[in-house]
């Protein structure tokens, strides 16, 4: 929420369209909601808040959701870790982040994840890392 | 302007529903055919975004999100 670099970094292609996925949407809220959890950390009535503004932002902002099939993304997830499962760091979350991009095919992948850069990097995806 | 036939249409209706904000398909017919358009949306510039994000959380302190979150380990 008071991040500087995500926030340059969102200026910087504000003009573009910023894909989404059932899946990137899941873990961006749970997320949020998992901040609730620290002592000093938002209030849940907030991050609500926020959750419906992220809805908003996609009729009114720059976010459209894409539907990916899921199963065909599994599949992949499988692929990618018999391809790289013994040499990268691989979260099964964070793989399939990446085994989606095969289907929503995006100009630019954007991760604060480190290991989802790699991997997709690995996979030839054009990725930029957030620091 | 996309084109789609009558037989990807009813394989696929979803390819309808999927079409992008100021994006037209033609759906050709013997009577001229169907044309679908989806406006194309007003957006927001970072800086409203950003505006609104503000409002909504301006008593949230600064947190190292990626260390909580585990993503550093």
């Amino acid at each position: 929420m008071q991040h500087g670099r995500c926030r340059a970094i969102f200026a910087q292609y504000q003009s573009d369209d910023w894909i989404t996925s059932p899946w990137s949407l899941f873990e961006t809220v749970n997320s949020l909601r998992q901040l609730c959890l620290k002592s000093n950390g938002p209030k849940p009535v907030v991050i609500e808040a926020i959750r419906r503004q992220l809805k908003h932002w996609h009729t009114r902002g720059v976010f459209q959701t894409e539907m990916p099939d899921l199963q065909e993304g599994v599949i992949e997830c499988q692929q990618l870790s018999a391809a790289c499962g013994t040499q990268l760091k691989m979260r099964s979350a964070d793989v399939l982040h990446v085994a989606l991009l095969e289907q929503l095919a995006p100009d630019l992948f954007l991760t604060r994840d480190k290991e989802q850069h790699a991997l997709a990097l690995n996979r030839a995806f054009p990725s930029r890392l957030i620091p | 302007m996309k084109t789609l036939t009558r037989r990807q249409l009813s394989r696929e209706p979803g390819s309808l529903k999927n079409i992008k904000p100021g994006e037209t398909v033609l759906v050709p017919d013997d009577d001229g055919g169907l044309i679908v358009t989806r406006r194309k949306k007003h957006r927001l510039s970072a800086e409203q975004m950003f505006g609104e994000l503000d409002r909504l959380a301006p008593q949230c302190p600064p947190m190292d999100t990626r260390a909580f979150l585990g993503d550093d380990d």
